[in-house]
């Protein structure tokens, strides 16, 4: 194509996320501007939606049918229409893509508002089981009720029934319906509905009408429930009309196809449709969407019959189906329209097809070819045929198309064979009715692949190999293929200067020699025809990788060195019979994340040469090339005794490299031909079923068994190989040992696994060749294990019946003990011991890692676990006397004793206290062999006998042992003693008023670090440091004995001290000072310092407490006496407490004393005597237990006297106001004795016989009198009379009586405003 | 319909509204789901303990909505919805309108998973009043599919 057009990238661009095909109408009219901007309106579309819109915009209701195949866009289209419908946001109406219906519509359909009722049938099950179609209507109007008709619109039989309840029924069926609830759920219709609801209610209202056979109103049949409901929902919600969008009706048909409640169905779309719409002229409008077509019941004449039936994508309309699909997968970019253009003026110059193609349709469908979908169209209108894809995945298919690599690049429309770029299509086409076709297809491509051909040719053939494919799949006539013209037009091909017919026919005439699929003659054109894979061999196929693999010599290397490192999976079978469990250095390589072997390895492994009978440790090193420093020595590692480098190719290598006589290189020969043969077919074998995959080529499974039983041939041949190219190979040697790599690689079942273990027995047993032990003792092959076994048979003292046969297996071969006497230790001449022994010696301290590094090299061949054992032996021999020091104190090792090693020190005497276990062997790292310096225990007996007298001298070391033991029991009793006597001394310091000493802290906490040795030497390290003699250890020790008195004291102290400072002031004066100097005496720095006062002070405080004690007990009978004696008194006013009370409820003024009661209450009970007066107990406490009295408080005998005072004035006042003038007479008048008798009293000031009458009663009944005179009591405060009055002179007092008269006037005006003029006013001056 | 036949279904580029039973044990289904990404839904973690048998319904079909929903915006990719105890639905004769709804697309699967029951000997003294009816699950669930063949069975 002309190099002037623009890449196809550069004006459409695919959509950036994969169109969604299978909306539900649920979901899709939960996103309207998304449904309504992806829906793409084609002519034929237009004329549907124009259709309902207009039926809508005329409120004349109608019902429409909308049938189309599977997947053909009902849903979106219904989902489009109901939104446009009943959506009134302009947003919406914008995101359309017609303009021509938004002008015509947006506008008059605003004025319109129809309830929508939009559900799908698919999947739909009925709680009842009864899956009625009307139940379906009533619970979708009812679940979509706004909140605003919620509960004014019925709709359910249930809530029909309610409201035929609640306002029709009459009351004696009401009475019977509720009784029948009654008895069923004992509780009434509205508290039912209040527990459970207005539909439980309906439900039982139903149940109730039916057992008592009621007839109600529910509107039974289709066209009176539809009315109602039509009638509520307008009325109630300002609706004009009703739309029903019921999707997927073919669901429901299926199951009720051939049942009475298909008939149903029928019936309730035919009052919508009809009965509804036409006969009650309703505003209803019902679309129907379906697989199926519409009932022949249901099918109308026209407008206003039933339903209208519109199909879509019907196949009338030949462009809608490429105008869709290119709608929804691309883009087209702005203002491309000129690029396009160029496209369509291209292809019609160049090529015949658009000759007929409108550019209208060009643009809709650019960049794709038309043929595209009329091929698409074929392909998915027989999905049910072929299992193939259904109209909707159309989208899928060029969307896939669009996103495959490579075609947004180029500068041609996309054509058919691009469609095989997607996995959509070619899904489809692997189906089991074309898979044989499908391959045959791609057997064709894969030999196009193998032909010469430039790349243009190539990308031209393989087009018309797809083309000619597709055509096969779809055509009806297998027999009659494409012209040369309709191929050039379908593929595009050209060729550079020729034309497309002429480029066709000639690469279509290449291909038919070429490839047999093709084939090609004038008369029935080209054609792709399927050929058998029968024919195919897999010998003849496996050839063709055969000679790949062949003049492939790096995939053969890679092989090669692959195969060395299979594992026993990787065999597949393989080489079982000779014994081969995986390649020749199976198990010493590392793989990574994608399984590739990682080089260099190295590998820890063990070998026991038979002459030195020494397990030793040693290295397999596995890699690629040489690398001098392998060839080093390596005394960092002592465990490793010998190295094995293993090559898997040939190299150079130095013999002057092997710096120790322990290495041995191991190369294979160059590969022979046989062994590149065999490689060969191993490469092949793979590149084989790397190509007939499973995924590609499902149907192949023969060949790939084929290509498997030929590959596993191919492993066995391969690790024969492996094992001929190192026996033809070298082992080197630094001593030139002339190990023979014949001798040592040979088949697994001569080598037995011990390939590794000859080399390193030829290269240890000449290596080791002075050896600190003698083999030919050791009844065993010695192993790490058996050392901690010999130690443990040696010296602990709880030993194993292992332990002892290790010991006596290996003890004289170590040179441990003499041949005749097993079980004594006795180190012998020659032994690694005495080797030991003498080197540390004259050295007085040598590192135990270097010891390690020279013993295990050659000649002596000690492993690390033999050099620990003869260590700690010759530190136990004692002589001459050596230690490990230099423990590694991050190890924890402790001894069997549970301690840690004194020092960080492993002593002669501590050896019987080990356990050898991995601890130890930390602990050993970085450890030191020294000539021991320790002091004998007789030396630290002055000290240690200061702390137990009862220590005695040792005189042996086992009694130095045991004397050591005895030692450290006492150290750790002696550790807590001090750290009890530092805690209770500073405690009774503070109780006595002090603080302990720096000096006594001091000596205190040294005698603590003292305590805290660990053994005898550290004991007299400490202890000696802290105190240079033994007299001076003992002064030290006597002050934690004084502490330890003294503490032994602290209660008693701390008693007697807070009894001195608790002690009540009696007032005796001699009493108080003695208590002064006691308490003065009781101080702890005084006392610590002199402790002998202590007995003479603690003697005078008892002679003290004996005469506060009897002092006290006087003083407080004579004070709750006097208590005694004031409670008495104020208990004598209860007489005038009750005239009190009394009179103030006359109201004969302010109360008076209205707190006095209270008041004496409380003074009652604060001189209530002590209940122990006569019997106070001082023993233990220095004041009464029951009122604690402190010696000073005195009776309130003052306060006592006014309450009494402050009684008598109130009652006395009290008297006086009912004694005045008018109350008197008031009172008179009564004529009653007992009045006269009162007042008699009050006269007389008769106060006990007055309390006595004046009863509840009597205060009634002069509260009586008083009111039926009609006077109100009322205080005037006299200070408020003279505000203002403030002086006075002789000339002026009528003026002053003259306010003064003015202010009473006024005072009783507003007395008796207040009392409205009802009452007799008389005020209380105050 | 075969567990090779839900692979092919599984398997396929775009889905088609596909809402399928698998009746059969857990074992099969997981290895036909192997490099398909999957979410699983237990119809046991939407069942309230209270109510009546229609009031467990309704909360069995309005929890089902919502989490499908919920589920439906959370925009999963590719996905396969694996339903535990999907005998639920037909215990409370919920149908499966919510998966057509919200999970019924070319990127979104449904599979109901009803165990295989084992088949039990009815006493012969019982046979005249007890029916032993295996099949009833899925008699129930067929029909509400896009089609029969989209019930698959373990072959035993």
């Amino acid at each position: 194509m002309s190099l002037e057009l623009k890449e196809l990238g550069r004006i459409v661009q695919p959509k950036p996320t994969e169109p969604d095909t299978t909306p539900s109408l649920r979901d899709a009219l939960t996103r309207p501007l998304e449904t309504v901007e992806s829906y793409y309106v084609t002519a034929a579309l237009r004329a549907i939606v124009r259709e309902v819109l207009d039926t809508a915009v005329h409120r004349k209701g109608q019902g429409y049918w909308i049938r189309a195949e599977y997947g053909a866009g009902k849903t979106h289209f219904i989902a489009t229409l109901t939104l446009l419908l009943t959506n009134r946001d302009q947003t919406v109406w914008r995101a359309l893509h017609s303009d021509e219906i938004r002008r015509d519509y947006a506008g008059p359909l605003q004025k319109t508002k129809l309830y929508p009722v939009t559900f799908s049938l698919m999947g739909t099950g009925e709680a009842d089981a009864s899956d009625s179609l009307m139940r379906r209507f009533e619970k979708e109007i009812s679940t979509g009720l706004p909140k605003e008709l919620q509960g004014k619109v019925s709709v359910l039989s249930e809530e029909l029934a309610v409201e035929w309840f609640e306002n029709q029924a009459g009351s004696r069926i009401k009475e019977l319906i509720a009784g029948h609830i009654k008895s069923e759920h004992r509780t009434s219709p509205a508290e039912l509905r209040a527990k459970e609801g207005a539909r439980r209610l309906g439900a039982e209202i139903l149940e109730a009408v039916r057992a008592e056979r009621i007839d109600i109103d529910l509107k039974g049949s289709f066209r009176e429930r539809f009315a109602h409901i039509y009638d509520r929902i307008t009325k109630a919600g300002g609706y004009d009309g009703m739309l029903f969008v019921i999707d997927e009706f073919r669901s429901w048909q299926d199951r009720h196809e051939g049942k009475p409640s298909f008939e149903e169905g029928v019936q309730i779309l035919e009052t919508l449709a009809y009965y509804l719409p036409v006969e009650e002229n309703l505003n209803i409008v019902t679309i129907v969407a379906s697989q199926g077509d519409c009932p022949q019941k249901l099918v109308g004449s026209g407008r206003g019959d039933r339903f209208i039936v519109r199909e879509l994508l019907s196949g009338k309309e030949q462009t809608d189906y490429g105008e869709i699909v290119s709608f929804r997968v691309r883009d087209i970019q702005q203002d491309r329209d000129i690029e396009i253009d160029e496209y369509f003026t291209h292809c019609r110059d160049k090529f015949r097809f658009l000759r007929q193609t409108p550019k209208e349709y060009f643009r809709a469908i650019f960049p794709f070819q038309p043929r595209c979908f009329d091929i698409l169209r074929r392909v998915t209108q027989s999905y049910e045929r072929y299992g193939l894809p259904a109209a909707r995945s159309g989208i899928h298919i060029a969307y896939e198309t669009l996103r495959n690599d490579g075609l947004m690049t180029s500068r041609r429309l996309a054509v058919l064979s691009d469609l095989l770029a997607s996995k959509t299509l070619t899904a489809g086409l692997r189906s089991e009715q074309f898979r044989s076709s499908f391959e045959s297809y791609q057997y064709a491509i894969e030999t196009l692949d193998m032909l010469p051909m430039d790349e243009e040719e190539r990308d031209a053939a393989r087009r018309i190999i797809g083309t000619l494919y597709l055509w096969s799949v779809v055509s009806g006539d297998s027999g009659r293929g494409l012209t040369l013209n309709e191929l050039a037009e379908a593929t595009l091909a050209s060729l550079e200067g020729v034309k497309p017919e002429d480029a066709v026919l000639d690469l279509v005439t290449r291909l038919k020699s070429d490839v047999p699929q093709i084939k090609y003659d004038r008369e029935r054109g080209a054609r792709f025809e399927i050929t058998e894979t029968d024919g195919k061999k897999p010998e003849r196929v496996f050839g063709t990788f055969k000679k790949k693999a062949k003049t492939d010599p790096e995939a053969q290397n890679k092989a090669w060195r692959d195969s060395l490192f299979w594992d026993f999976k990787a065999l597949e079978g393989a080489g079982s019979e000779e014994g081969f469990e995986g390649g020749f250095f199976d198990g010493y390589c590392d793989r990574d994340a994608r399984g590739e072997v990682v080089l260099p390895r190295t590998t820890p492994v063990k070998a026991t040469p038979s002459a030195l009978r020494v397990q030793y440790g040693g290295e397999v090193l596995v890699a690629d090339r040489w690398q001098s420093t392998w060839g080093e020595y390596w005394t960092n590692h002592p465990e490793v005794h010998f190295r094995i480098v293993y090559l898997t190719r040939r190299a150079d290598v130095n013999r002057d490299d092997l710096r120790d006589a322990r290495i041995a290189v191991c190369m294979p020969a160059e590969p022979s031909e046989d062994t590149r043969e065999n490689l060969a077919e191993y490469v092949a074998c793979n590149l084989m079923l790397a190509h007939y995959n499973d995924k590609d080529y499902p149907g192949e499974a023969t060949m790939r068994d084929w290509a498997k039983t030929r590959r596993r041939a191919a492993i066995s041949a391969v690790l024969k190989n492996q094992i001929e190219e190192f026996r033809r190979g070298t082992v080197i040697t630094q001593k030139e040992l002339g190990l023979p790599a014949s001798q040592f690689f040979m088949t697994p079942s001569k080598v037995r696994g011990k390939r590794e273990e000859a080399l390193a027995a030829q290269l240890l047993e000449k290596a080791y060749d002075r050896p600190l032990f003698t083999p030919k003792d050791f009844k065993k092959d010695f192993t790490d294990n058996d050392a901690r076994k010999v130690f443990h048979g040696l010296f602990a003292k709880a030993q194993s019946t292992a332990d002892v046969s290790a010991r006596d297996n290996f003890a004289p071969g170590l040179g441990l003990v003499a041949k005749n006497n097993l079980s004594q230790f006795a180190p012998q001449a020659g032994s690694a011991v005495l080797y030991i022994q003498e080197k540390v010696k004259p050295a007085g301290d040598v590192a135990l890692m270097d010891l390690v590094k020279e013993l295990c090299q050659p000649p002596y061949g000690l492993t690390e676990e033999i050099i620990r054992l003869a260590v700690l032996c010759a530190v136990r021999a004692g002589t001459p006397p050596l230690v490990i020091a230099d423990l590694n104190p991050s190890a924890n090792f402790v001894l069997t004793t549970g301690r840690e090693p004194s020092g960080k020190r492993i002593t002669s005497r501590v050896v019987g206290q080990i356990e050898w276990s991995a601890k130890l062997e930390r602990a050993l790292l970085g450890a030191r062999v020294k000539i021991s310096d320790e002091k004998p225990f007789n030396e630290v007996l002055p000290y240690a006998q200061i702390i137990d007298p009862d220590l005695s001298a040792a005189h042996t070391p086992d009694e130095e042992v045991a004397r050591n033991n005895e030692l450290c029991r006492r150290l750790e009793s002696l550790l807590g003693e001090v750290d009890a006597a530092h805690g209770d001394l500073s405690k009774l310091a503070a109780a006595l008023g002090g603080k302990v000493d720096d000096a006594t802290t001091e000596v205190l906490a040294r005698l603590r670090v003292i305590a805290a040795s660990e053994d005898y030497q550290g004991f007299h390290a400490v202890a000696k440091e802290n105190y240079a003699t033994p007299e001076l250890f003992r002064s030290a020790y006597q002050l934690l004995e004084r502490a330890r008195r003294f503490n032994a004291r602290r209660s008693q102290l701390q008693l007697d001290k807070s009894y001195l400072t608790a002690a009540a002031q009696l007032g005796d004066n001699e009493l108080a000072f003695e208590r002064d100097g006691l308490s003065q005496e009781l101080q702890f720095d005084a006392l610590w310092k002199d402790e002998s006062k202590l007995p003479a002070l603690l003697e005078r405080f008892q002679l003290w407490k004996e005469r506060y004690s009897l002092a006290y007990r006087k003083a407080h009978r004579t004070q709750h006496e006097a208590m005694e004696k004031l409670e008495h008194a104020l208990g004598g006013l209860n007489d005038q407490l009750t005239i009190i009370d009394r009179l103030n409820q006359l109201g004969l003024g302010t109360p008076l004393e209205p707190r006095l009661s209270q008041d004496i209450t409380a003074m009652r009970s604060k001189v209530h005597p002590c209940a122990l007066k006569d019997n106070a107990q001082v023993e233990d406490n220095p004041r009464c237990g029951a009122c604690n009295w402190d010696g000073q408080t005195a009776p309130p005998q003052e306060t006592v006297e006014q309450l009494i005072q402050r009684a008598n004035d109130a009652a006395g006042e009290l008297c006086k106001r009912v004694a005045q003038e008018t109350i008197r007479k008031i009172l008179e008048a009564s004529g009653k004795p007992d009045i006269k008798t009162l007042l008699d009293m009050i006269t007389a000031s008769k106060v006990r016989d007055l309390a006595r009458l004046l009863t509840p009663e009597m205060i009634q009944q002069i509260r009586a009198l008083l009111a039926a005179a009609n006077i109100e009591h009322r205080d005037l405060a006299v200070t408020n009379l003279l505000e203002g009055l403030t002086s006075l002179e002789e000339a002026h007092i009528d003026d002053f009586l003259q306010k003064l008269r003015k202010r009473l006037f006024k005072a009783f005006d507003e007395a008796k405003k207040e009392t409205r003029g009802k009452k007799r006013i008389r005020f209380f001056l105050k | 319909m075969t567990l090779a036949d839900l692979q092919n279904v599984i398997s396929k580029p775009a889905w088609s509204k596909d809402v399928v039973v698998w009746a059969g044990n857990a074992g099969p289904l997981a290895s036909a789901l192997e490099g398909i990404a999957c979410l699983e839904l237990d119809l046991l973690d939407l069942m309230h303990e209270n109510g009546s048998s229609e009031k467990r319904a309704d909360d069995l079909a309005a929890g089902l909505d919502e989490w499908l929903r919920t589920a439906r915006q959370q925009q999963l990719g590719r996905v396969v919805l694996v339903v535990r105890n999907a005998a639920l639905l037909a215990r409370y004769r919920v149908g499966l309108r919510s998966f057509y709804d919200w999970f019924g697309g070319a990127r979104t699967m449904v599979v109901l998973h009803v165990e295989r029951v084992s088949p039990i000997v009815i006493p012969e003294s019982t046979t005249e009043s007890i029916r032993y009816d295996a099949d009833r699950i899925v008699d129930y669930l067929r029909p509400l599919l896009a089609g029969p063949d989209r019930v698959f069975a373990e072959v035993s």
